[in-house]
């Protein structure tokens, strides 16, 4: 952090926040404070003074995630002058947040050995079989800005992205009615029917049992002595579990709110898109301050409108997923004929449903020290609110089949054995089926308490629910947090859950054959009831907990780390559990940035009476003029290179930071090209096509691809002329597919049922993260050379698969994938040259990958880019650049392990590791703006937009249609 | 631990006459950021998503908030 620029200077910095604007432009006052202000020991006088003349201190606050703040109690005028812990409640801030989410593997359960060849019966029961299932994960991203657009109106921003994939409970079944073909594969999505529910035994109770022991079938049946043939034994219950490929949902929500001197009133909306649910939501908050903004008072109104679109996977086109409700929405897609012929047939479950809420909490000041806090709530829901991939299981069972001829081979046993058990004779996988209506209340207690000698807060909730649905829920949750000298603050906090089950809750549902058999393997009857087999319904307790460990870096800019583990147990319930097949842990850690604009600014010395509205309005000339140093000291972003061009910037001095943010979209559409001449799809996927040789034929083409990174810029001096930079990357891609003919999959060895082929592909998270060394060669403050030295470490996903129904589940393609899987050498050269209003550079650079082969037996192309440009500075903030680039990447040498010997699993062009790399030329045309001063100085903004005009692909790949990129960056 | 507090604190409430008059510089250990609502609003906004989409109880406790599940 620069030296404060003064001490009058910097003590206003500090306290600016609870100062109102225009207060501020009060000179008589803002007199008065400053000369008060410059004495230290006055400091806290004042600030209480001031909130007198203040209508609007910083009470009115929001969080983040766009949600009115349930009590505002905390966020009293007065600015806490601890600076252990001092941190602005100012609203000008942003926010960026990645977490990762991952299930452990779950138990899964089988009866061996069933039957052997001499239909002898003679198992030792369930036992637990390995369960390699990738189990779900979930990688988020999450970032946020909200400012003051005035003194009394706030707006706020939150965009979050959530990639997930992974096994995850389709059904509930008795073991040994289904298996996964292949235990050991990563993602086995196949179950072998197994029986499927048919021939299965179950007591008195519905508890299926297993056939423990018994002499030949053939012999009983023909002895008929009583009591010897069948041993039964306890059996168990255990989920059926699907593997989901990647999904993406993309939420963004904004929120405006406006305030009065002892009220705020919040109006906010948003939207969740997901391939198959879209979401819109709107909300609106009141707050209202009493008793001296002593007690609060908040009111909260929602509502959410969902479309469900879920078009039904194959596996559920083999084992039933029937939907049965005569009141949900069931459409065929249009039927669509190949180029050979053939025909694909799918069905989509449609469903829209409405929630609506309304809420109330109350939060009072008790005392100096602790605040209490009380809620309720009331939530709506109707239409169709069942979870279109979640199965019931239904067995048929008959009551008489010791006597009917219907029992185990047909035979019948003269003498009742088995009182109670029964047999089933037929089975069906359904749909879910939820009531469509559900009234939801909850209740809230909350007590935070200051303790002092510590310099610690605890908090405590309770929280109950109770829904018509029979659900009761109680919720404990308790944390401690902790400021620690040097500006770290440790929070370990623990939670309880418990609910008990929905009414219509079931592993399984039993229905009974009529003595007649009439109804055999008929199901119609439950059309008219509920059932769900979600475990979310299920009575169960959990036990979470975990700790958040923050640290303020630099005043305005802060870190948090937090790790969270949770136990879902049928045992933990607060009455009678769920049996143990629906337990399950999963943990989250979360990593996250925060950056107080303006305090950031406050802190870099510039003029804080001189605002960016001001400097917004002296552009917009209305006479308001800079201040007079405010040349001299605004950031050098002068001559700034385009956005899309990295390594051109060193920082200033040892000692300085920068925080940046970059954005870069690639996107391919268009027709295909081989080399540089187009190619049409038919011609591609024609038998006598070359573009996915060795496999001869491709199958499948991508219409259109995107990928988005997001990157964080970590910029550090240690001494004048080195920086250091790290760089995490956040990735997310698309790709939409065509499959103009029907794969004969017997063909080339594989069985694929082409009627669960999606139509896209997606996939996201945590990429490879980059870590520079850049080194000042030459700086005569007109031109510099900057040599760059980088590493980029294999932290992305190389092994995402898809689901690909019938046959064995597949990688995605190699650019699809989150990183390379090879440790990187990433160098650079960089000139950059100045002169009046004109400024060029120029930068040569490569990627080196250093290892032979990835963990997965391929390694991407080497790149060497050379690129050059000009500029134009217009203003003092505004400049345009036009650069040209040239990129060369190799192929693809090797091939995914995944891939190998497996020609089924390459059926399009990206599959082929020659298909990748070429040479590349584009031109780019981009603008800079940087704020000069007032309260954002130092900010840059940067865009820039790449057009491909020449390209020359290695083999067969979609055109390219350009690229832009975006940068935010804020040095301090 | 805390139930002696909650007791008090609700006893409080109810009979709100009781309640020590706090004056506005006497709010400073409130103001603290550690004594905030929810100091960290991201990490809490995703922990409620996790529940919301885990637990039968979570949809609802998120109030006035909408947004889809990302999750199955």
């Amino acid at each position: 952090m620069p030296p404060a620029q003064g001490q009058t200077e910097a003590v206003v910095a500090a306290i600016k926040p609870p100062i109102h604007k225009t207060t501020i432009k009060s000179s008589a006052f803002q007199a008065l404070c400053l000369s008060a202000m410059a004495l230290p020991g006055m400091v806290a006088t004042v600030q209480a003074g001031s909130d007198l003349l203040n209508p609007n201190p910083t009470g009115a606050s929001s969080t983040a995630n766009g949600q009115a703040n349930l009590n505002n109690a905390s966020q009293t005028p007065i600015e806490s002058f601890d600076d252990n812990t001092v941190e602005s409640a100012d609203d000008d801030d942003a926010g960026y947040q990645y977490s990762h989410y991952e299930e452990a593997k779950r138990n899964l359960w089988d009866i061996a050995p069933a039957v052997d060849n001499n239909y002898t019966v003679n198992s030792t029961g369930p036992y637990k079989f390995q369960n390699n299932l990738k189990p779900i994960t979930v990688d988020s991203e999450h970032g946020y800005t909200r400012f003051r657009l005035s003194d009394r109106v706030r707006f706020a921003f939150n965009y979050t992205q959530d990639v997930w994939s992974g096994a995850t409970p389709w059904f509930t079944a008795p073991a040994g009615n289904f298996m996964v073909a292949n235990p050991q594969s990563v993602t086995g999505a196949s179950y072998q029917a197994n029986g499927a529910g048919v021939g299965q035994f179950f007591d008195a109770h519905g508890s299926p049992l297993y056939q423990a022991s018994s002499v030949s079938l053939s012999d009983y049946g023909n002895t008929g002595t009583p009591g010897l043939p069948l041993t039964l034994g306890q059996s168990r219950i255990q989920h059926v579990m699907g593997y989901a490929s990647p999904e993406m949902r993309n939420q963004i929500d904004a929120k405006v709110g406006y305030d009065w001197d002892n009220a705020s009133l919040d109006v906010g909306g948003g939207v969740s898109i997901e391939h198959d649910y879209l979401s819109r939501f709107g909300n609106l908050a009141g707050r209202m301050d009493f008793n001296q903004k002593r007690t609060t008072l908040n009111v909260g109104l929602g509502y959410t409108n969902s479309d469900t679109y879920a078009t039904l996977n194959t596996g559920e086109s083999i084992y039933g997923g029937t939907v049965l409700d005569p009141t949900v929405s069931v459409t065929q897609l249009p039927t669509m004929t190949m180029i050979d012929g053939s025909v694909i047939n799918q069905e989509v479950i449609k469903g829209n449903r409405q929630d609506g809420a309304i809420t109330l909490a109350l939060s009072q000041v008790l005392n100096k020290n602790s605040v209490l806090s009380a809620g309720v709530g009331y939530t709506r829901s109707s239409g169709y609110l069942s979870n279109p991939y979640k199965d019931v299981m239904a067995m048929q069972l008959d009551p008489n089949w010791r006597t009917d001829g219907y029992g185990p081979n047909g035979y019948v046993l003269p003498v009742n054995a088995f009182p109670g058990v029964q047999y089933s004779v037929a089975s069906a996988v359904l749909k879910e089926q939820r009531p469509h209506l559900r009234n939801q209340l909850t209740f809230d207690l909350g007590y935070r308490y200051y303790v002092e000698p510590l310099n610690a807060a605890a908090k405590i909730n309770y929280n109950f629910f109770h829904d018509d649905w029979g659900i009761n829920a109680h919720t404990f949750d308790g944390e401690w947090r902790q400021a620690l000298p040097g500006h770290w603050t440790l929070t370990p906090y623990a939670r309880y859950y418990a609910q008990s089950a929905a009414s219509f809750y079931t592993p399984y549902v039993l229905t009974s054959m009529l003595p007649d058999m009439s109804n055999w393997n008929d199901f119609s009857s439950l059309a008219s009831q509920y059932f769900s087999s979600d475990q979310r319904l299920s009575a169960y307790g959990a036990i979470s907990g975990g700790v958040t460990l923050g640290k303020q870096l630099v005043k305005g800019l802060s870190m948090e780390l937090g790790y969270e583990y949770y136990n879902h147990k049928g045992g933990l319930a607060l009455g009678a559990g769920t049996p143990d097949y629906a337990d399950y842990h999963y943990f989250v850690a979360n990593a996250t940035l925060r950056a107080n604009l303006s305090v950031l600014a406050s802190a870099g010395g510039s003029y804080n009476s001189y605002g960016m509205t001001d400097w917004l309005g002296s552009l917009l000339g209305d006479g308001a003029k800079p201040p007079v140093d405010a040349h001299a000291r605004h950031r050098h972003h002068h001559g700034a290179a385009p956005a899309g061009v990295m390594f051109s910037h060193m920082l200033d001095k040892a000692g300085d930071f920068m925080l940046g943010y970059r954005y870069m979209r690639n996107t391919q559409g268009g027709s295909y090209l081989n080399g540089s001449q187009p190619v049409s799809t038919d011609q591609l996927v024609s038998p006598t096509g070359t573009a996915c040789q060795p496999v001869s034929q491709c199958y499948m083409a991508s219409t259109a691809m995107s990928m988005n990174m997001h990157m964080l810029d970590l910029m550090y001096a240690p001494t004048d002329w080195m920086t250091l930079m790290l760089m995490p990357q956040f990735m997310s891609m698309d790709m939409n597919m065509v499959m103009p003919v029907a794969m004969d999959m017997n063909a080339i060895g594989g069985g694929m049922d082409v009627s669960g082929w999606r139509t896209y592909q997606t996939n996201g998270g945590f990429g490879d993260t980059g870590a520079y060394a850049m080194f000042k060669l030459w700086d005569d403050n007109d031109q510099k050379i900057i040599l760059t030295q980088g590493i980029s470490i294999p932290t992305g996903s190389i092994n995402v698969m898809t689901e690909f129904p019938g046959t064995t589940d597949v990688v995605y393609s190699y650019g699809m994938q989150l990183g390379s899987g090879t440790w990187d050498y990433k160098p650079s050269l960089t000139y950059t040259g100045k002169m009046d209003n004109w400024f060029w550079g120029g930068q040569l650079s490569g990627t080196h990958r250093l290892q032979y082969a990835n963990s997965s037996d391929y390694r991407l192309g080497d790149i060497v880019q050379t690129t050059a440009w000009g500029g134009y500075q217009f203003t003092h903030w505004l400049s345009s650049t036009v650069r040209g680039v040239y990129t060369n990447q190799g192929t693809i040498s090797g091939n995914h392990f995944q891939n190998q010997g497996n020609v089924q699993n390459m059926w399009m062009p990206e599959d082929m590791p020659g298909n990748y790399g070429g040479s590349f030329a584009d031109v780019g045309f981009g603008f800079t703006a940087s704020v000069p001063y007032g309260s954002l100085a130092g900010h840059a903004f940067g865009f820039e937009w790449l057009q491909p005009v020449s390209t020359d692909f290695n083999g067969y790949q979609l055109d390219r249609t350009g690229a832009l990129s975006a940068s935010w960056g804020y040095k301090f | 631990m805390h139930l002696k507090p909650i007791a008090a604190g609700l006893a409080c409430c109810l009979l709100m006459v009781a309640c020590a008059e706090v004056k506005p510089w006497q709010r400073g250990n409130l103001a603290k950021p550690i004594m905030a609502a929810d100091p960290s609003p991201l990490q809490s906004s995703m922990r409620q998503h996790n529940y919301a989409s885990r637990e039968a109880a979570g949809a609802a406790s998120s109030g006035a908030n909408g947004g889809g599940c990302g999750c199955n």
